[in-house]
């Protein structure tokens, strides 16, 4: 006799019914059946024909399935596992493609349902993708925008800038001088255009107040060079220089659009450009104009303000960049450039001594600056992101764990592997695609704050937006996370005997919940934040120390501005000094004014005005000494004392220093400290003419003042001379204005009095000093709150890791803290126990950490101000904040096992 | 007035009623039904399961495994009280049917 029970089962499928009601309605159908052959066996049958005649009782299996789904209704299962067990009974994906894709929807469905029965776990997952990811797809936003992409020039690839360097001075990008940018336009042939440029200020009058525009004078191929036409009118040209037309002018779009109102009839009309008539011939698109700040272009040419400079081989002033010619690479052109040289050395002896060439790409030029910051926050995001990607694969694993006896079950009645794995893969990418729309959301939320919020040199900040690239990276990164730690757990689980998660949850334990995975990916958390922290704790104790630093002048009572006198209305050096002298009379006369000066420069920017020079008397040095330059200034005579600086040695400027006397100089401490570390320099005579002029200019040393940190406090204090206004008259000055009290009331009045000296003057860079040094300090401020917003960010997640880790231990090992209890431990035994475990954790990832820490600290040397990057104080609280996290983290699992009921867990 | 379930009913019925004196199993009420109809009622297995399965899902019969010594185990319905309630309702309302309908055949002419 046939075994019934194994044929009606094979026949009969009852997929909505629960699995017990199923089994009963099979085994009864069988008997029946059965009951069927045995009355057709006892009436005279064969067993053949009764076996035959059983079977025609039921002709059509699926029917009576139906049937019997219907009737029995009150043994259907909850709908969800209805869907899922047809799921389960459908054919596998060897049935094909489509069918697997026709059930995605649904599987899909099936998990988000799964995932919204835990919304706390689903909420702590999405929340963490989506802040690695957020995080992530903003900071690479900007590096995206700022470093990678190219820029929007047609020839963006080929464009490089040509700096001079000199290995013996340690100069490694220097600018050059008209005639050699001339003797390499003629003879390079691996470019196919060369342009100089000199930066400048325009002064535009006319329309409305007086406006200083930040500009530069170019050489006729300039706008050759990049390859975008104009977008109204046309750009200046080679045929313009050539002819000599010198009031020509393009515009930048900005000004276009903010000056003259982004009115295309500007073309052609005539304004006042400092102080000279000038014709607007083009306006360049928006594109082109954001990359610099530079908003007007003149030619250069002999007939305007630089003819004297033109004609100096010695001076170096201007910016060179080449276009290569297509199919050149900067390799040969730089070999070509290094030849040119040596034929200039040799042609003019003496005068390029130890000189080379540089090739940068003009985007390197343009985005160096931001590179430290922008590659530091990258590193910092990707590490929150592996972060993130450790944490959430804590928590899926534990997921996993909690479902093990499900699983077990599904095993044990006969579910494929397959089927088990790819609900987990569905629910996992279901999270990974719910934490890359959070985290893109807080990316656009993010960018738009990082970009509020960035520093002023931060080049480029109208082409970052969120890119194609970066939401590809942002979805990928997502899914690719969720997936892998998806799979990972299920793996695992795999592996493992199904039967001996049922024998566990008979014993009523919970299973490993993937300890040692789980106890790594902690670790390995701790070790990340460790890295984190540290770095954010050198950038916040360098930020401090950069505030505390005495800058070497005064930090709270300073107004101060640029003004710019136009060559056409000061042709003279006399007029000029007349005029500074009049302002600080009338600026001293304000009521509330203390002190008021000029300088030619305030801060020092990273190439300023230098000079190599000679000390009287002193040994001409062997040939290949470095020579470092010395920084020069002017100053007007009551300078110092309205910047703050004192005067150590000697005296300040006097209305004696005047063109006739003889040419004096005040040097600062680090001036002395190198040309005259033994001797007092008072009375000391430099010239800058070298040691083979025949008849060298000398300039007197006739004061010594403190020392300031005018070039930013990431670099050494710079030698410097400063020269009397007196005896000079540059056109360009900064007017330093220290007051009595806050210097914001007084604004109005020192504006007043430029413009009743001079109405066509336009001001600029108002700003109190408290401005100025934040300024001076924004990136510096801008990376050390990213980095520490960041770090808090991992010392969170660090802390939930751990959180997860012991909790989940902390109940798993209830029975055994029960034991202890029962046998006598005191609950503090136990409270030690636990919190002793949670502090090993933290103790392995730090010593993995630190050997981590101590390799970014290292890699952001640079970036350090006043400490160093093994800064003990750093690391000794970066290790108390992290152990004391994790001490927080397991105390409170901790303090649960403590309260176990010894009664209550053993009876259980 | 008589519901058009009615012969749908009269099939409950007949199981009901076999139900009555005893408890029986599936097979068994199956021949029971066709022996006493002299095999002019019969019910096939598709037929008679799902209703034996209905009914018990409305509460008016319960199933229950019976081991005896010497027999295969097989379940076992009786009516329960609810069932047999119901029981008496259709015997009542089947009669009525019955005697309406004689009615209408007998008085065809009057």
């Amino acid at each position: 006799m046939r075994d019934w029970q194994a044929y009606v089962r094979s026949r009969l499928s009852l997929p909505d019914l629960t699995p017990e009601r199923e089994a009963r309605i099979v085994r009864e159908l069988a008997a029946q059946v059965e009951d069927c052959y045995r009355d057709g066996v006892a009436r005279g049958l064969s067993e053949p024909e009764a076996d035959a005649f059983a079977r025609a009782q039921v002709r059509d299996w699926p029917r009576l399935a139906r049937d019997v789904q219907r009737a029995d209704r009150a043994h259907l299962q909850p709908r969800l596992e209805r869907v899922a067990n047809r799921l389960d009974a459908a054919p596998g994906p060897s049935a094909g493609v489509f069918q697997m894709l026709a059930q995605v929807p649904l599987t899909i469905r099936i998990a988000v349902r799964s995932l919204l029965h835990t919304p706390g776990f689903t909420a702590v997952v999405v929340l963490t993708l989506a802040i690695g990811i957020g995080a992530t797809t903003a900071i690479f936003s900007v590096v995206n925008a700022v470093l990678l992409n190219p820029l929007p020039y047609p020839t963006a690839d080929r464009l490089q800038m040509i700096w001079v360097t000199n290995p013996r001075q340690e100069i490694d990008k220097d600018v050059t001088s008209y005639p050699t940018f001339l003797d390499w336009q003629r003879q390079a042939t691996t470019f196919q255009a060369m342009a100089a440029e000199t930066g400048t200020n325009f002064t535009l009058t006319g329309s409305g107040e007086p406006k200083l525009v930040p500009g530069a004078y170019v050489t006729g191929r300039y706008f050759d060079l990049f390859g975008t036409p104009a977008l109204h009118g046309r750009t200046l040209q080679e045929s313009d220089a050539a002819a000599g037309r010198d009031r020509l002018l393009v515009l930048g779009y900005g000004l276009w659009r903010d000056h003259f109102g982004g009115d295309p009839a500007v073309i052609g009309r005539t304004f006042a450009v400092n102080a000279q008539p000038f014709e607007i011939v083009g306006v360049m698109p928006e594109r082109f104009s954001e990359i610099t700040t530079t908003q007007a272009w003149a030619l250069l040419l002999p007939s305007g303000p630089f003819a004297g400079l033109m004609q100096s081989r010695s001076t170096k002033w201007l910016e060179v960049t080449g276009v290569l010619q297509d199919g050149i690479s900067p390799q040969s052109a730089h070999r070509e450039m290094t030849t040119i040289m040596a034929r200039l050395a040799e042609e003019y002896s003496g005068r390029y001594d130890g000189e080379g060439i540089l090739l940068e790409p003009l985007k390197d030029t343009i985005t160096g600056d931001a590179r430290p910051t922008l590659l530091l926050l990258a590193g910092v995001v990707i590490t929150v992101l592996l972060i993130v990607c450790a944490n959430v694969a804590g928590l899926l694993v534990a997921r996993l764990s909690s479902r093990r006896h499900e699983m077990a079950v599904r095993v044990a009645i006969g579910a494929g592997r397959g089927h088990l794995i790819r609900p987990l893969l569905i629910e996992s990418a279901v999270l990974g695609a719910a934490g890359a729309a959070a985290g893109l959301a807080l990316a656009a939320w993010g960018l738009r704050a990082l970009v509020a919020f960035r520093p002023a040199n931060l080049p480029r900040v109208d082409e970052i937006q969120m890119s194609v690239e970066t939401l590809a990276f942002a979805v990928v990164t997502g899914l690719i996370a969720a997936l892998a730690f998806g799979l990972l757990p299920a793996i695992g689980l795999l592996r493992r005997d199904p039967a001996a998660g049922l024998r566990d949850e008979a014993r009523g334990s919970i299973g490993s919940g993937g300890g040692s995975v789980r106890r790594a990916l902690v670790v390995a958390e701790i070790a990340l934040a460790c890295v984190l922290v540290t770095a954010a704790g050198l950038l916040v104790r360098s930020f401090g120390a950069m505030q505390s630093d005495d800058p070497g002048f005064e930090r709270e009572r300073l107004y101060t501005m640029r003004l710019t006198l136009p060559g056409a209305r000061y042709p003279e050096a006399q007029q000029r000094r007349a005029f500074f002298d009049t302002l600080t009379e009338r600026i001293e006369a304000i009521p509330g004014v203390e002190r008021a000066g000029v300088l030619s420069s305030l801060m020092l920017g990273r190439r300023t005005n230098s000079a190599s020079l000679r000390i009287e008397g002193a040994a001409q040095p062997p040939p290949g000494t470095p020579n470092e330059p010395v920084t020069m200034d002017v100053a007007s005579r009551s300078a110092f004392e309205a910047f703050g600086v004192p005067l150590t040695r000697g005296r300040l400027f006097s209305s004696g220093d005047t063109p006739e006397s003889r040419p004096v100089a005040i040097v600062n401490e680090a001036f002395v400290r190198r040309f005259s570390p033994d001797q007092d320099p008072i009375g000391k005579r430099v010239t800058f003419d070298g040691f083979n002029a025949a008849e060298p200019a000398w300039v007197t040393i006739v004061g010594v003042v403190a020392d300031t940190r005018r070039s930013g406090f990431e670099t050494p204090v710079r030698d410097e001379m400063y020269f009397p206004l007196s005896q000079g008259g540059p056109s360009s000055m900064m007017v330093v204005v220290r007051t009595h009290g806050a210097p914001e009331p007084i604004v109005a009045l020192v504006r007043q009095a430029v413009s009743s000296l001079d109405p066509l003057l336009a001001i600029a860079q108002p700003r109190t000093i408290q401005q100025v040094v934040a300024g001076g300090m924004a990136e510096e401020r801008f990376r050390m709150t990213l980095v520490a917003g960041f770090a808090a960010t991992a010392m969170l997640l660090a802390a939930l890791g751990v959180y997860g880790v012991m909790a989940f231990a902390t109940t798993q090992r209830r029975r055994e803290f029960g034991v202890r209890l029962a046998l006598g431990d005191t609950p503090r035994g136990v409270l030690l126990t636990v919190m002793r475990d949670g502090l090993l954790l933290a103790g392995v990832g730090l010593v993995v950490g630190l050997a981590a820490a101590i390799a970014a600290a290292r890699a952001m040397r640079q970036m350090l101000f006043g400490i160093s990057p093994f800064d003990p104080v750093t690391f000794g609280l970066m290790a108390a904040a992290l152990l004391a996290v994790a001490a927080l983290a397991s105390f409170m699992p901790a303090r649960r096992a403590m309260k176990v009921d010894p009664m209550v867990t053993l009876s259980r | 007035m008589f519901s058009p379930e009615l012969k749908k009913g009269s099939t409950e019925m007949l199981v009901l009623s076999l139900l009555e004196a005893r408890a029986r199993h599936g097979y068994e009420i199956g021949k029971l039904i066709e022996s006493r109809s002299q095999g002019r009622i019969t019910f096939a297995l598709p037929t008679l399961y799902p209703l034996l399965l209905k009914l018990e899902n409305r509460g008016w019969i319960k199933g229950r495994w019976v081991e005896k010594p010497g027999q295969r185990d097989r379940c076992f319905y009786r009516l329960t009280p609810e069932g047999r309630k119901i029981l008496a309702q259709q015997r009542d309302t089947w009669r009525a049917f019955v005697a309406a309908v004689d009615d209408v055949l007998s008085g065809s002419d009057a």
